[in-house]
């Protein structure tokens, strides 16, 4: 429990900034307190804002800041110019620029042993990555980095789409650029979505830097009742799976049964569900105690009737970035169905591709790629425009559901050997009488997969009445509940700690 | 609502939190059957974990030693190639922890070990227990290495009482606990006895049993007892137990049993069946670390083990074979080690042997290989699904000739044997630091040798302890980060 000053100022790769840890809310206890002196004047606040969240972003990413730093001054810059001037290739160019060190940044980091290892493939050749920073650094300042891997920096992925999308809002004329560059920072770097998202659009949040802070009694409340159940879903059911079931499943799922690696799946849905929506809950709920609305990123995906419209609830920022800066540019629907179905499958192979290097992530878009084009040929979205009746809604969501669980697997498998051991096991090695057997020696791990769907999968107006119902309890009641809910995690928290999985994309 | 009013909200559940935890008790509460813990204290750990510290032992693991491949393994045992690859002498302290040497096994046998530690990190979420049973000559006498594994294993797996004991043992004054039994009992070993059974009592798990009242004649009657004492000074979670299991086989009448605690009876006094072999359970609800068994019988019977345990957990059971080549399973009856094995939930077996065999000739050390073959083979054939550990033989200090070269030779025949049989080994000898590792342990202050150099001082065995651990947990954490 005890913290060294050390402790508390520097950057610790084994000890990073996380939701989960004590260590964040006392930070936030902290910040808000400090804030409470600021929050009144714009200028400061949103300077204060932005030191809090450069030191968070150090903390949990080390000197990488640097590259945030980077991408900010590049599109604050690019926006201004794209914005002043009037001579369109001036305007291209500056678009260029940004895309270009943007996504030059994030294909440098994240992408260099994968093309490499693809081109190596190719030629024949066996060219070996370095890391040429690491290398200047190490010849520059003495430094002692490992100049053979490259590593990922925490929520590159995420500010490199939010830095672009504002140049590219500008340069369509949606947006003006920010006059001043700390608050052109602060929207970049604002720490509760800086590191995971979700991605926040320059004219949904620029506006709120002038506005004045506001935050009711209700706000407070849902902003709580965000927190709370952000918690739950990230520690109680999203790491207590994981660390007691579906890590050691699909790590090494020939040793367990094709029962044990169906279940497996079923819990990573959920899984990575309740730990990627966790985190946005509450992402947005620390948003809101400093007066900032950012998007939901979820709408009950598993309750997706068709693939299109599981794409629309799940992950929102990214598939909607994907659909305005990609898919809409390389022509859309506008251009003829055949091109159409090209636009999509391109849109989502980089889309798979942008959660990681990986031939299993390419696998992963291009087969939802084309089960959105086969979406798109059978007429499922008209389909489901005409509100078909409720067996044919149900039907469809089960085949959604399960389409998606399919995909699971390649996403989730830590290479393609094991993802082909997990289907030969649930394809040759199930016996559904080992159901009743696994329950009762698995304890509360298959109950826990049940209970998260089925809260998963309760009418949304009941969703919505358990929310309201929170919030209008006494203030003291929300208080206790708090303190149980804490309570019981501390309870259930393992040793160590399990980052967020959206946090290596 | 203000900034400062949400502060204070947080401030609030901070405070609420922290008076809960402040007025809890350390050892948290109770509710069913499920145990809140109380995450203020901080955790104890003895001197020799400091340099082993917990957050380093379950960290992600660094790159992994190559799987041993099965195909490649060769049946024969060439001295000439071994003494090739003997290693560096080692400098002393961190650098033997650093150049800890990871367990050697296929990849076959590494599954059935991540199913092991898959059972282990699920024991408190399924509330089961688990045993892993660490046979070995008089260099694991006392409970110096086993406690030491089991409390830090337990800290992590959860668990908690010092295991398995008999009544009679060559050592009753362990790390652990001191057994007293009263007079009328005697050790029985299966060493020279063949056919599994002595008298018609099953050798069981720990090849050997406490007999007791031998000597009564018909007619006649006998009270006899042991007592049974968990030291204060034990590690920690020594004391944690709420169950305590008897093993017994009467051949022709059994007896009476009568449990205190502390001095107050908990359970009996019973009269248990002949003819089988029983396990009697015994749930404990007191805090006493002191129990008494004691028994009236009118007829000779045997103990085969008696275990002290957490209900929900890991245990590392302490079984000593002093002077033993190696422990005798095909001496035992296969029927009642099937039953204990299973009853107790067995998944592991560490065998530690080699020390009596290195100071004997060189025709003792060539044979060796067929003990040691034949009594893997009982346990790897009669139980397929149990993960088996062979740790090599440790160095030893003195003159006698040719000493370096049967240790060479042992730990060859060790490795090859199980690796050939489905086991993992351990190199010990070269976790020590090579040839005549002990001689340097002895010169530390304070020494890690006794006075013999065969045996190792209690700081030592603490010190070997945390070797092996960081070996298993090189494996965990591969095995837990899914690398």
């Amino acid at each position: 429990m005890a913290f060294s000053l050390q402790d508390i100022w520097s950057y610790s790769p084994d000890n990073p900034l996380l939701f989960t840890r004590l260590y964040f809310w006392v930070f936030l206890l902290v910040v808000l307190l400090l804030y409470s002196l600021v929050y009144k004047k714009f200028f400061l606040r949103n300077l204060y804002l932005l030191l809090v969240s450069y030191f968070f972003y150090y903390k949990t990413g080390g000197f990488f800041f640097v590259l945030l730093l980077i991408s900010t001054a590049v599109d604050f810059f690019a926006g201004k110019r794209v914005y002043a001037t009037e001579k369109k290739n001036i305007k291209r160019l500056f678009v260029s620029l940004s895309l270009i060190i943007n996504l030059g940044m994030l294909a440098y980091f994240k992408y260099t042993f994968f093309f490499v290892d693809v081109f190596n493939r190719l030629t024949g050749m066996h060219i070996v990555p370095r890391d040429y920073l690491a290398e200047i650094s190490n010849a520059l300042f003495h430094s002692h980095y490992d100049i053979t891997a490259i590593f990922l920096p925490v929520g590159i992925s995420f500010y490199t789409f939010q830095t672009i999308s504002y140049t590219l809002d500008i340069f369509r004329g949606k947006v003006q650029p920010v006059k001043r560059f700390t608050d052109f920072a602060f929207f970049v770097s604002f720490f509760p979505q800086l590191v995971a998202g979700p991605i926040v659009r320059a004219a949904q949040f620029i506006p709120q830097l002038t506005a004045r802070f506001s935050l009711t009694k209700r706000e407070f409340s849902y902003a709580l009742f965000l927190i709370l159940a952000g918690l739950l879903k990230k520690m109680a059911i999203a790491d207590y799976l994981a660390i007691n079931f579906l890590d050691r499943v699909f790590s090494h799922p020939a040793a367990f049964t094709g029962m044990e690696n169906l279940l497996a799946v079923y819990g990573y849905a959920l899984q990575i569900y309740c730990d990627f929506s966790g985190y946005t809950d509450i992402a947005i709920g620390v948003a809101l105690l400093f007066g900032f609305r950012i998007p939901i990123n979820f709408n009950s995906p598993y309750k997706a009737v068709i693939l299109t419209d599981f794409w629309h609830r799940w992950h929102i920022s990214l598939s909607s970035w994907l659909r305005d800066y990609l898919y809409i540019p390389l022509g859309g629907n506008r251009k003829g169905k055949g091109r159409m179905y090209l636009n999509v499958m391109i849109t989502m192979i980089l889309g798979g591709l942008w959660h990681g290097a990986n031939y299993r992530f390419l696998i992963w878009g291009f087969l939802h790629g084309t089960g959105l084009v086969f979406d798109k040929l059978l007429g499922l979205p008209r389909w489901l425009k005409n509100n078909p009746p409720r067996w044919q809604r149900l039907l469809m969501t089960l085949f959604t559901f399960h389409f998606v669980l399919f995909l699971w697997i390649f996403f989730r498998s830590r290479n393609m050997e094991n993802a082909m051991a997990m289907l030969w096991q649930i394809t040759h090695h199930l016996n559904f009488s080992t159901l009743l057997p696994l329950i009762a020696s698995w304890g509360v791990v298959i109950p826990l997969i049940f209970l998260g769907f089925l809260i998963h999968w309760l009418p949304a107006q009941w969703q919505e009445n358990i929310r309201g119902g929170f919030i209008r309890l006494p203030m003291i009641v929300k208080l206790l509940i708090a303190v149980i809910v804490v309570f019981l995690l501390i309870q259930i928290k393992g040793a160590g700690f399990r980052p967020f999985i959206y946090f290596q994309f | 609502m203000k900034p400062l009013k949400s502060a204070l909200f947080i401030a609030g559940v901070f405070l609420v939190l922290g008076l809960s935890f402040f007025f809890m008790p350390e050892e948290g509460l109770s509710f069913f059957s499920y145990r809140l813990r109380n995450p203020l204290p901080a955790e104890k750990y003895s001197a020799w974990l400091a340099s082993l510290s917990r957050e380093k032992i379950f960290s992600p693991p660094a790159e992994r030693t190559p799987p041993v491949a099965e195909d490649t393994l060769s049946p024969s045992v060439s001295l000439t190639t071994e003494k090739k690859t003997v290693v560096e002498p080692l400098t002393f302290s961190d650098s033997l922890l650093r150049a800890v040497p990871s367990l050697e096994m296929s990849d076959t046998t590494r599954l059935l070990f991540y199913r092991v530690l898959h059972e282990m990190d699920s024991l408190r979420h399924r509330r089961e227990h688990l045993h892993i049973l660490y046979y070995g000559d008089s260099q694991i006498e006392g409970d110096r290495i086993t406690s030491v594994l089991r409390d830090t294993l337990q800290a992590h797996f959860g668990g908690g009482g010092p295991g398995f004991l008999l009544p009679v043992m060559t050592v009753p004054f362990t790390a652990s606990f001191v057994t007293e039994p009263s007079a009328g009992w005697q050790k029985i070993n299966n060493y020279d006895i063949r056919g599994g059974r002595y008298r018609g009592i099953p050798f069981g798990l720990a090849g050997g049993f406490s007999l007791a009242a031998d000597s009564l004649s018909a007619g006649q009657k006998k009270e006899l007892s042991c007592r049974i004492a968990v030291h204060s000074f034990a590690p920690p979670r020594a004391l944690d137990f709420n169950r305590l299991e008897v093993w017994l086989y009467a051949p022709q009448k059994g007896p009476s049993l009568q449990v205190k605690q502390g001095g107050n009876v908990v359970a009996g006094p019973r009269s248990l069946p002949a003819g089988e072999l029983v396990c009697e359970r015994i749930p404990l609800q007191g805090k006493g670390r002191r129990l008494r068994l004691g028994f009236d019988t009118q007829a000779p019977f045997a103990v085969e083990g008696i275990v002290l345990e957490d209900s929900v957990g890991v245990s590392v059971d302490n079984i000593p074979l002093r002077g033993r080549p190696f422990m005798m399973f095909s001496r035992c009856d296969a029927k009642a080690v099937r039953t204990m094995y299973d009853s107790l939930n067995v998944r592991m077996v560490v065998l530690q042997f080699g020390l009596n065999v290195a100071v004997g000739s060189m025709r003792d050390v060539r044979y060796y290989r067929r003990t040691v073959q034949r009594e893997l083979h009982w346990l790897r054939s009669n139980f397929p699904d149990l993960f088996v550990l062979v740790v090599g033989v440790t160095d030893m200090g003195g003159d006698e000739p040719h000493l370096q070269e049967h240790l060479l030779l042992i730990r060859e025949e060790q490795r090859q044997t199980a690796l050939k049989e489905g086991c993992a080994f351990w190199d010990a000898y070269r976790a020590m630091g090579g040839a005549h590792a002990m001689t340097r342990w002895a010169a530390q202050s304070p020494s890690l040798a006794r006075p013999d150099q065969a045996h190792m001082s209690r700081e030592g065995s603490q010190l070997f302890a945390g070797m092996l651990l960081k070996a298993l947990m090189e494996d965990y954490r591969t095995y837990s980060y899914g690398l």
